[in-house]
């Protein structure tokens, strides 16, 4: 049997090899017959990527999400899970609803992408064997066209489930954000032991498709990170430890790739069109939030070349080494001729502006020690292609959005760096981590390193989360901040804000508030 | 081992060819528990079999089968290491009829390995440290009792790890009482909860748990 699907299968394999290798609920072609399962939304419910006419509903069954398995504590069988939606929290009216299966080929998710209207609330809850799921909270993009006042965003990223406590989470949901965008490093393909509050249940590093279903359900079992998935709808991106550290184009292999980016799909709120197939993921997409954002969610890990050795400047600027991919680089340039938007925020994993620490441009396979490798200070002429592209296209007030490095930092763009007036192109934020790093005195840079880099404004080493309001306006981003993310006490814990920045709308260049 | 033993091994590879054949044209991979119940016989050359409420001899008794019986065996699972009429294993024998264990050493069921699906649905499951079961843990769905034993004299300490579904763990069950004892220990679980736990042994003093934990399983509320 050519071209069927992996259930269709199954099933059909395993009844040609008898009745007694499976028991009868497995060989029914309906799953009304699936055997009786403890409460399986032990992963909680999430949304994502809101257009103005859908957002993606998902949940994952799992009563035993810990199984070494991978497989939730889940029998092998087709499970038909029902889903509403309705425009009040108690479901007293409910505007759409259906019915989708899932099973073990698919992790036992559910994507859910029904037909709603723009720019409204919505509560939806997802049913299966009698169990019912907590109920969570979405939205529409608002419709093309429309002039929204506001939209509030929380970004944040890399939550290493040992290293901390995830009360970033809980500073987002008590922010109620329209939208969260999450930059990457969702999980971690290794084990940390040192300063752990909390371990993974497998310790060795993750490499198979059981293995990082494993680990997802893991890092989902945090109640704070259910909480935010359960608050607003989600932007993600991955970055390298979904797969493996600081991966790229050309490492790991195919098969590694595959396992870890169904396994992506599986847990994350992503249409059917990011699917993966095989050892690719479309993963990069744009979002219209009416007339006042837009938002380019960028893929800088599945199409990167490898690292340059350290110190090569030679590799680090060579035009043809790409941090995007040609494909990306030119979908992204083609957006930038059109200006829907007030604003551009070009949500992304790595720091973007550069980091100098030795004040000199160096030259040759031996003079730029100092740059960072894995980030955009890498791959400068893909940088410049792009910062360049939105500076000839006029493109109105671009911001670009970064994790990974578990700091804040707030920084403007140039297109030399070097080059102390240059005109301010953009600017960017990024966002510290929600655990990874563990707790941290801050340790800002040296009053040297700030002179070679005037164009950088903060940094802050501590966990946490930035805090977007977008206008007509302008820009404010709230720097969040946890006081101890090692205190598994919530009453014992602070979160504030520690340092705010204004842009102005047609104004170039970060203003402390 | 007895003659038993030997015929039962011959059985044992022929049903694991059998399993293979089929697993591999149902394009699975081949899962080395059978699917259903099987039927065993009490050996024990005279005495009734105890049935105990937890695979191992520190469980509490909870009935008895006469020798020569016939009985319907719905799942298996390790416990302590026990010498009996088959020889020696840490297999036990879920009995329905008695809502309890048994040893498979005294179980005829015509091989050394498992003859039924793994329990998971039983109302006490339970993990073994690896290399013979010298630390184990069982939880009661029941009344949420995780019971750690140490069943081994090696000078280390019984020990399980259990993770919780609010995001914490490992959390550590220390039975530090010695060889042949076991300790009781009360999981807190809401309404639809879960506890996922393993069994090792360990070092109290030094906290230190020894690399042979169990792969861990979920007990439910």
């Amino acid at each position: 049997m050519a071209q069927t699907n992996r259930r269709l299968f199954l099933l059909g394999g395993a009844a040609a090899a008898g009745a007694t290798v499976l028991p009868s609920w497995a060989l029914a072609s309906s799953a009304v017959a699936a055997p009786a399962i403890p409460y399986p939304f032990q992963l909680g419910v999430a949304s994502g990527d809101p257009r103005p006419d859908t957002v993606v509903l998902w949940t994952r069954l799992a009563p035993g999400p810990l199984n070494p398995d991978g497989n939730g504590g889940m029998p092998d069988a087709t499970f038909n899970v029902d889903w509403e939606v309705a425009t009040d929290e108690n479901f007293a009216t409910v505007t759409a609803s259906g019915t989708v299966a899932t099973s073990r080929a698919i992790g036992y998710s559910v994507h859910v992408e029904p037909a709603l209207q723009a720019g409204r609330e919505y509560f939806y809850r997802f049913k299966t064997g009698g169990h019912i799921s907590p109920v969570g909270r979405t939205r529409t993009a608002p419709a093309v066209g429309s002039t929204p006042a506001q939209v509030r965003f929380c970004m944040t990223s890399c939550q290493h489930f040992e290293k901390a406590w995830y009360h970033a989470y809980g500073g987002i949901v008590t922010d109620i954000p329209d939208l969260v965008l999450f930059l990457g490093d969702y999980m971690y393909e290794k084990s940390s032991a040192a300063g752990a509050v909390r371990r993974y249940t497998i310790t060795d590093e993750v490499t198979t498709l059981a293995d990082y279903r494993q680990r997802y359900a893991q890092h989902r079992t945090d109640p704070n990170l259910q909480a935010a998935h359960a608050a607003a709808p989600w932007l993600v991106v991955f970055d390298d430890h979904e797969v493996d550290n600081n991966y790229n184009r050309t490492t790991p292999g195919a098969t590694r790739k595959a396992a870890a980016y169904q396994a992506y799909y599986e847990n994350m709120p992503l249409r059917a069109a990011a699917k993966p197939s095989g050892s690719s993921i479309p993963l990069y997409r744009q979002f219209l939030w009416g007339s006042l954002a837009r938002f380019h969610m960028l893929d800088t890990r599945q199409y990167r070349d490898a690292q340059a050795a350290v110190g090569d400047c030679t590799t680090m600027r060579s035009t043809s080494r790409t941090m995007v991919g040609s494909a990306q680089e030119q979908w992204l340039l083609s957006a930038f001729d059109a200006h829907p938007a007030t604003w551009d925020f070009i949500g992304q994993q790595v720091m973007f502006s550069q980091r100098d620490g030795d004040g000199l441009r160096g030259s040759g396979s031996t003079g730029c020690s100092d740059n960072i490798r894995d980030a955009w200070d890498g791959y400068t002429a893909s940088r410049d292609r792009i910062a360049n592209g939105w500076v000839d296209r006029s493109l109105p007030n671009p911001v670009v959005l970064s994790g990974d490095v578990h700091r804040h930092w707030a920084a403007d763009l140039r297109v030399d760096y070097y080059d102390h007036s240059a005109p301010i192109i953009g600017s960017e934020l990024t966002t510290t981590s929600v655990s990874s790093g563990g707790n941290t005195t801050n340790d800002p840079p040296s009053s040297t390193w700030w002179s070679y880099n005037p164009h950088v404004k903060y940094y802050m080493n501590k966990r946490g989360y930035v805090r977007v309001t977008a206008t007509p306006q302008s820009t404010t981003a709230d720097f969040r901040v946890v006081s101890n993310p090692t205190i598994y006490d919530p009453e014992q814990v602070t979160i504030s804000t520690s340092a705010s920045y204004v842009l102005m709308a047609g104004t170039r260049g970060l203003q402390r508030v | 081992m007895s003659e038993g033993g030997r015929v039962s091994r011959l059985t044992r590879y022929t049903r694991l060819a059998i399993i293979a054949l089929t697993a591999s044209t149902a394009g699975v991979l081949a899962v080395a528990s059978p699917a259903s119940a099987a039927t065993g016989k009490v050996n024990t050359a005279g005495a009734p079999l105890t049935v105990r409420s937890a695979p191992n001899t520190g469980a509490s008794a909870i009935g008895s089968i006469a020798d020569g019986t016939s009985v319907t065996i719905s799942c298996q699972t390790y416990g302590k290491s026990i010498s009996g009429t088959y020889g020696t294993t840490t297999v036990w024998d879920y009995i329905p009829a008695k809502g309890g264990f048994v040893s498979d050493a005294y179980m005829y069921t015509g091989s050394d390995g498992l003859v039924a699906p793994v329990c998971t649905d039983t109302d006490i499951i339970s993990q073994c440290a690896t290399g013979g079961c010298p630390g184990q843990a069982t939880y009661n769905r029941n009344d949420h009792k995780l019971t750690v034993y140490d069943n081994k004299g090696d000078g280390d300490s019984g020990v399980a790890m259990y993770w919780l579904n609010d995001g914490t763990g490992p959390h550590y069950a220390w039975n530090t009482q010695g060889s042949g004892s076991h300790k009781v220990f009360t999981i807190s679980l809401p309404t639809n909860g879960w506890v996922f736990f393993n069994a090792c042994t360990g070092s109290y003093s030094t906290r230190a748990v020894s690399g042979n934990c169990s792969n861990g399983q979920t007990g439910y509320a």
